[in-house]
């Protein structure tokens, strides 16, 4: 008897969770459909009323456009070295900080971590400048290390703390006992801590991507050479100041975001497997 | 927690003396000396803000005609939207790395005085070249007495209208403001509105708004004979001008919906997709509606701006400026005389609908036609802009008076209200 | 691998090791990272404040003169409330949502991993996409939102949601809920992955409801990931500025005008960069300020 209530209670919440999973599917996939349905319209049939899900006369113009007119494999070139670079160093070095913050005790770990976030908080718009100024005096302006650099600045901070966050649920008798059993403090870390938080760090790495890839603001002013424009840039130049290709443009965010899916689709088995770490706890 | 910050900030002050001080150093071991050989090859980098729009193909094959017949020079044209223009002048300068030239946004140029960025160009263009130009075109690109840039094209703005539907209307040209509520009123109907009205709060509206209430006889910002700043903008004739404009949409309802968020491109696509039969607009709308539906070609026509108390237009100049960055001058000044000689500045201007700049050109039988026509004859109702140095706030309190009352139904006492105070702060803050 | 219980230590007891220079290292390469970069610009900015100039061959100093002339402006503080309302209402709602569907996609199979990928392409979309597309499906006359309402007998005549008092604000934070709740998802998902799963089994058995098992242990075992994600979210919505500036400008009138949008306007539009600056660092403060708050209620232990 009890059982069966049992049973019919799992049956009925998955009924909800499927709901609401369906629901916000379909808030999320209208405008990304449209957006697929506009790259796909000739420029006359990007504007009528009413508006048309599928158009008369499908078509691949604007894709083959942004490869033939525009120069969007520079771009994205530039744009994947950048990104990765930005995701490498930022997830390497908040996992070094995140183990570090929560397996010591020092001086300035505090200070540490409220530095982090103050660097967050002064309106971006104001650091333009500046921040030319200083990669203009470090001379890696115009070079791919420089926009690395801007980019994990901009990360750092969050993937940091996140790891600080995901470390915390880790016991501290893990590494303990691997390092009573002779293991390197090194070691602790790479071969048994760090494999624990995979979830932490695809979601960090995650982010990252997202930021350098998604970036606009910083690359426009601080990117002057055109070898080394960045997707975002390539996008804004279609949406001009008298003029908006709506399906060129569209064209242009569907394949700027396909690098990002399949990134996510290949990370987010990754968010599995905190479940079998979990039973290496025990 | 205080304790902490402090100690946070030393830190930052400590590591920032670190780094300006390795800044220095580096700085002075830097200068690149060029290759000055026996035959000189130049290379120059301009800032183009053309890259983003229809007319790119057409800047770079005069950039390729030059180099072509200049085989020493090379140009660079680098791709620059133009709202990001400023931004990155700014962050240039502040390196010392301006470019030989850029395209000069017409909200900079008042700044680009102020950073003293720009060579002198009557001197650079010498004086035999600018008695070829417009005058109205050349006291348009100054500022305090400095021309601000080689002029390259003009935008006059004007009233584009659809001949063929003021003909249904049995109305013969729109002359006066009445005739233009006239026909906006006669070209609302089967899902049709009369009038195509840019009205964002982001600098295209208020450009076009400003020419509607000068035809009121309204200055909005201007020296009086002692030399002081003052502004028509509290007085009478701008609250009829602005009651009038916000009736076409809140009252008369001969523009579509949605005034407010209409920016430029929403607005000329009203108007090539046959939704609207009237807009207030420069010259180079003409060439973009065309392109957007061929099948209004011939049926557009053109007139100064309707008035209320007088005739008036802006000439929207533009040009290149030359940074006192550049080396060569006189060769960046060649190529900007070269991009406005007759043959290139008509071709240019018939298929992108910016007006040549010098005299010669502008009367050239290519622009005697009834689109172009009218932007020809509104030029001698130009009035300069003032230089006045917070002129974009101005522009910001037009804005913000249309936009709150077409948007938020805001009653017009207040909107004047809301004027008087703030222009009262701006005019006191730049005397 | 094996691993042998210990006696429990504690933090304390490690602390043996707190003279020594390994924490150091651990960190260091964060920090130069950072102050390379990160320090320069914060202090420029900060410097500026205190300056009339023109960043090029004007500098005179001022003072405080730029903060009076802020404090002194009734449209600042109705900037800054219009900011916070915003930013409170847009962090509630991603926070319900992502954690709600952060837990729906806590579990395995086919269908939930295609959920996922569709959940989260909000996320990966530049902000510049995301405005634009939003600006153009609530385009007055030719969006597809108004004239489905149409079709549909929602609504009889065309609605300009971008330029109505009300609409423009609840359209803005709607967009960037759309935008910006699968960070918190992400998070969350990530931190349940990683918490044992056996603490949920353990509440069930003791028959705890699902809602109490929400509240006393799901979200205590991921306090310290969806602390950050508040405090970061936070920071980053209150200074947001893209999306904004190109679906309303901050119109109708000033009903949208978040703060971002006026330093934008001052310092590029007006090029007042000394009183551009003096906001941002009001904005900064006032991110400190909130930080803190959220600090002292979320951090009370360590």
């Amino acid at each position: 008897m009890k059982t069966r209530s049992l049973k019919k209670k799992k049956i009925l919440s998955g009924i909800g969770t499927y709901t609401v999973l369906i629901v916000m599917a379909v808030i999320v996939l209208i405008p990304i459909l449209w957006m697929v349905s506009t790259s796909v319209k000739l420029e006359s049939e990007t504007i009528t009323i009413p508006p048309q899900w599928i158009p008369d006369h499908p078509t691949l113009e604007s894709y083959k456009r942004l490869w033939s007119e525009y120069p969007f494999a520079v771009y994205f070139k530039n744009s994947i070295i950048i990104s990765l670079g930005a995701v490498i160093l930022s997830v390497g070095f908040s996992c070094l900080a995140g183990y570090g913050v929560t397996r010591f005790r020092f001086r300035g770990k505090q200070s540490f971590l409220t530095f982090l976030l103050v660097t967050q908080m002064f309106p971006s718009i104001m650091m333009l400048i500046p921040y030319y100024k200083v990669l203009s005096t470090y001379q890696l302006k115009d070079t791919y290390l420089g926009m690395i650099l801007v980019y994990i600045s901009f990360t750092i901070p969050f993937c940091s703390w996140m790891m600080v966050g995901f470390f915390k649920t880790i016991p501290l008798e893990l590494d303990e006992a691997a390092i009573i059993d002779g293991c390197s403090r090194w070691r602790a870390f790479r071969q048994i801590v760090l494999p624990m938080t995979l979830p932490g760090i695809s979601s960090s790495a995650i982010y990252a991507f997202i930021t350098a890839w998604n970036e606009y603001m910083f690359a426009q002013i601080l990117i002057n050479n055109p070898e080394l424009k960045t997707v975002p840039l390539g996008i804004a130049e279609l949406n001009g100041f008298y003029k908006i290709l709506w399906n060129d443009m569209m064209a242009a965010s569907v394949i700027a975001s396909l690098p990002l899916i399949i990134l996510f689709v290949f990370l987010q088995k990754y968010f599995i497997s905190g479940l079998t770490a979990g039973a290496v706890k025990q | 927690m205080k304790k902490r910050i402090l100690s946070i900030l030393v830190c930052m002050c400590m590591l920032t003396g670190m780094f300006a001080g390795c800044g220095k150093k580096e700085d002075g071991g830097q200068p690149d000396d060029g290759k000055d050989g026996g035959k000189e090859q130049i290379e120059l980098t301009i800032l183009s803000t053309l890259v983003t729009e229809n007319e790119a193909p057409l800047e770079q094959a005069m950039a390729d005609k030059y180099m072509e017949e200049h085989p020493n020079v090379k140009i660079n044209l680098v791709g620059q939207p133009v709202n990001e223009m400023a931004k990155k002048i700014v962050a240039l300068n502040s390196s010392d790395e301006l470019p030989d030239a850029f395209f000069m946004p017409t909200e900079f140029m008042a700044q680009a005085y102020d950073m003293g960025i720009i060579v002198d160009h009557e001197k650079v263009l010498g004086q035999e070249y600018i008695d070829t130009l417009n005058e109205k075109v050349v006291e348009y690109g100054k500022i305090e007495g400095q021309l601000m840039m080689a002029p390259w094209h003009v935008i006059p703005v004007g009233l584009v209208y659809r001949s063929d539907w003021l003909a249904d209307a049995k109305m013969d040209t729109i002359e006066t403001m009445e005739d233009f509520n006239e026909a906006a009123k006669a070209f609302t109907k089967d899902g049709a509105w009369g009038f195509s009205m840019v009205g964002t709060q982001n600098g295209s509206g208020e450009t076009r708004f400003v020419q509607y209430v000068r035809a009121f006889g309204v200055n909005e910002v201007y020296q009086d004979d002692s030399g002081a700043w003052v502004s028509d903008l509290m007085g009478e004739n701008y609250k009829k001008a602005l009651q009038s404009f916000v009736d076409l949409a809140v009252k008369d309802e001969v523009v579509p919906p949605g005034a407010t968020e209409t920016g430029y491109p929403e607005a000329s696509a009203y108007f090539a997709e046959e939704k609207t039969g009237l807009m207030i607009t420069g010259s180079n709308a003409i060439g973009a509606i065309i392109s957007a539906n061929p099948e209004l070609d011939g049926k557009l026509k053109s007139v100064p701006i309707p008035s209320q108390e007088r005739h008036v237009t802006s000439l929207q100049t533009s040009g290149y400026a030359i940074t006192t960055a550049c080396e060569h001058p006189d060769v960046l000044a060649d190529y900007l005389k070269f991009m406005t000689d007759k043959e290139n500045a008509v071709d240019f201007a018939v298929q992108s609908g910016r007006l040549p700049v010098t005299k010669e050109a502008l009367e050239d039988e290519a622009f005697q036609t009834d689109a172009f026509q009218g932007f020809i004859d509104c030029m001698e109702y130009a009035l300069p802009q003032p230089a006045f140095p917070a002129y974009t706030e101005v522009l910001d309190v037009m804005g913000e008076s249309y936009n709150t009352m077409i948007g938020k139904g805001t009653s017009i006492d207040e909107a004047m209200k809301q004027v008087e105070s703030r222009m009262n702060t701006i005019l006191s803050e730049n005397q | 691998m094996s691993l042998q219980r210990k006696d429990k230590p504690s933090f304390n007891n490690r602390a043996l090791n707190m003279r020594q220079i390994t924490p150091y290292l651990f960190i260091t390469p964060a920090i130069i990272a950072l102050a390379a970069l990160v320090v320069y610009p914060l202090l420029y900015g900060m410097y500026i404040s205190l300056f009339e100039t023109n960043l090029a061959n004007k500098w005179n100093f001022v003072g405080v003169k730029n903060y009076l002339s802020i404090f002194s402006d009734s449209d600042f503080f109705n900037r800054i409330w219009i900011t916070l309302k915003f930013t409170f209402l847009v962090i509630l709602i991603h926070f319900l949502l992502g954690i709600l569907l952060g837990i729906a996609l806590n579990r395995k199979g086919k269908t939930i991993t295609f959920f996922r990928v569709i959940l989260i392409l909000p996320w990966l979309m530049p902000d510049v996409v995301v405005a634009l597309i939003f600006k153009w499906l609530l385009n007055p006359l030719y969006g597809l939102i108004n004239n489905a309402l149409l079709d549909w007998g929602a609504i009889e005549s065309n609605i300009s949601w971008l330029s109505d008092e009300f609409w423009a604000f609840f359209c803005i934070v709607a967009v960037a809920v759309w935008k910006g709740y699968p960070l918190v998802m992400v998070n969350v998902l990530a931190a349940l992955q990683s918490v044992s799963s056996d603490i949920y089994e353990a509440a069930k058995v003791d028959g705890a409801s699902g809602l109490q098992t929400l509240l006393r242990v799901i979200l205590p075992s991921i306090k310290p990931v969806l602390t950050t994600t508040l405090i970061l979210d936070t920071v980053w919505w209150f200074k947001h500025y893209t999306i904004i500036q190109l679906l309303t400008k901050g119109g109708p009138g000033n009903d949208t005008s978040i703060i971002s949008i006026e330093i934008y306007k001052q310092a590029f539009e007006y090029f007042k960069y000394g009183k551009a600056a003096a906001i941002s660092v009001v904005v900064f403060l006032i991110c400190l300020l909130i930080t803190k708050l959220y600090r002292r209620f979320l951090e009370s232990e360590d």
